[in-house]
């Protein structure tokens, strides 16, 4: 079987670790597969949400800092994460986010239905209602019921000044097509089940950002191991992009690179996975340090908030 | 060589401009006055923001902090060579600037904003008011002085039209030389500050009561 490329996780800073485990965990149903520390600030959180299944192209990933200021969208930055749903679950989606209080509207993307609202940072989100649902996954949870929930990342989209260059790297090292362009929106396209899909929007002028809570950090895409990683680095690096070497990331191993167009690009491999050191009924329920980090746990924990995160919903 | 300035045309890139801010308080949109919180060496902002819990006052404040990458503002000792604590001096004053410029979009004024800072924050926040002198609300600078290998008093010009300042420190800080807490007064006299400067006999290296009780005495004055 054909390994399927598309985007393996997306990262963004949050404000507050509890209500951002709330709102992922409690208002969209998605399931906490990881809970651990930002490698390169181990006092504060990295929180992974993702499918029911755990699986590549569902992580949506934060690190939460308290008291961090709201930050504003700029160009160069991925500025929307849509999220796939199940055809036929529009009227339950409506429903649940109007009990919780979440206020949103309805869009279509490139022909297809979605809801768009923020969440509790302010960062943007659609959910797309598109593909059948998953399998169930037993011994695991399901806040939304399993053929309503969400299935992983429908895409994201893209603020840039800059269109070709970029179009360009996501063809040739991720196989993304160009499959439609409407106005100053562009869409590509893999084969993959989910994280399939990246839109460009063009914008006519830069315009400066901020960093804070709810901006994206990185976008991540997939390669099958370490292997085809260190190929597609050497490609990156050809290209003169500077990626950094391969880092060890425990679940995965990362290349980092900016392009041009201003986004901060990682390449993960599927391998190891989150259940390299956790069972897979049981991801999510402790907190998890890379081994480098294990001999400074007591101090570790001691500065992080706690967070407490349900496991059946409370609605 | 002159000092680097920040100004309009000022773009600086260097380690802190990508950083997060902190912020607590009440928002800016309601606030009356701003404080900048500049953390120290090894520290982060949502710690130094902690500090204003400590602050007894009815203003309404929007207090900020911004967060130094790798928890270091610059790398050497305050008292080395400058060049050496390049680029993360002129990146940290930079980042001063701009948080003051987005309260002053906020509608918050340079005399409305307060910058405090301990001990790499301190040394940060009296070399940005002394290289940027005008009129602001108050600056206190715990356990830090101006930044340089000496203070080169004829390198400093402009007016800081009698922004109240104080200074605490040890007598003996192990990392700050009283000599350079007196050295700091006395170019913030020179720049037209209002200065209260207090060294605590054998304190170590610290924030203690009696510097909360004139940061809240100077909040209070308003």
């Amino acid at each position: 079987m054909k390994h399927q490329k598309g985007i393996h996780h997306i990262t963004a800073l949050a404000g507050d670790a509890q209500r951002n485990a709330e709102f992922y965990t409690q208002v969209l149903g998605m399931r906490l597969v990881k809970k651990s520390v930002n490698q390169d600030d181990p006092g504060t959180y990295h929180l992974f949400y993702g499918n029911q299944s755990a699986n590549p192209g569902s992580s949506l990933t934060f690190f939460p800092w308290p008291n961090a200021v709201q930050g504003k969208a700029g160009t160069g930055e991925v500025v929307n994460v849509a999220l796939q749903v199940p055809e036929g679950t529009q009227d339950y989606w409506e429903s649940r986010l109007t009990d919780h209080g979440v206020d949103y509207t309805m869009e279509d993307i490139f022909g297809r239905t979605a809801l768009r609202f923020s969440d509790p940072d302010g960062m943007e989100l659609d959910l797309v209602f598109e593909g059948q649902a998953k399998e169930k996954v037993e011994n695991v949870d399901y806040i939304v019921h399993f053929d309503k929930t969400i299935q992983g990342f429908w895409g994201a989209r893209m603020y840039l000044t800059e269109r070709e260059h970029t179009e360009k790297l996501l063809n040739e090292l991720f196989e993304f097509e160009q499959v439609a362009n409407e106005g100053n929106l562009y869409l590509y396209q893999t084969d993959a089940e989910i994280g399939h899909s990246v839109i460009i929007e063009v914008a006519d002028a830069p315009i400066h950002g901020q960093n804070g809570r709810g901006i994206v950090h990185h976008i991540a895409f997939r390669t099958e191991n370490k292997e085809e990683l260190d190929q597609l680095r050497e490609q990156v690096d050809k290209r003169g992009l500077h990626p950094t070497q391969i880092i060890d990331r425990h679940w995965f191993n990362s290349v980092y690179y900016r392009v041009p167009a201003g986004v901060l690009f990682e390449m993960a491999s599927d391998d190891p996975g989150y259940t390299v050191d956790e069972e897979f009924e049981h991801l999510g329920e402790h907190l998890i340090l890379p081994p480098w980090l294990e001999n400074k746990r007591d101090r570790i924990e001691e500065i992080l908030p706690g967070i407490r995160v349900p496991s059946k919903a409370t609605s | 060589m002159s000092l680097f300035r920040v100004t309009e045309d000022t773009n600086f890139e260097g380690p802190h401009q990508n950083t997060l801010v902190a912020e607590t308080g009440v928002p800016s949109s309601e606030a009356d006055y701003a404080m900048i919180m500049i953390h120290g060496r090894g520290a982060s902002a949502p710690s130094i923001l902690d500090l204003s819990s400590a602050f007894e006052t009815d203003k309404k404040i929007t207090y900020r902090a911004p967060q130094a990458n790798g928890h270091t503002w610059y790398p050497y000792s305050f008292m080395a060579p400058t060049d050496r604590n390049e680029p993360g001096l002129s990146s940290g004053l930079q980042k001063i600037h701009d948080i003051i410029e987005e309260l002053e979009s906020d509608g918050i004024s340079k005399d409305r904003i307060f910058l405090l800072g301990f001990s790499q924050g301190a040394c940060l926040a009296s070399e940005f008011i002394a290289r940027h002198p005008a009129k602001y609300a108050g600056l206190i600078a715990l356990s830090g002085g101006v930044i340089g290998e000496s203070v080169d008093f004829d390198q400093y010009t402009g007016d800081l039209q009698k922004t109240p300042a104080f200074l605490g420190c040890s007598d003996v800080d192990p990392h700050i030389p009283k000599e350079r807490v007196n050295e700091t007064e006395e170019l913030l006299k020179q720049l037209g500050a209002d200065v209260t400067k207090k060294l605590y006999p054998g304190m170590g290296h610290l924030v203690n009561e009696d510097e909360i009780k004139h940061i809240n005495a100077l909040l209070n004055s308003k």
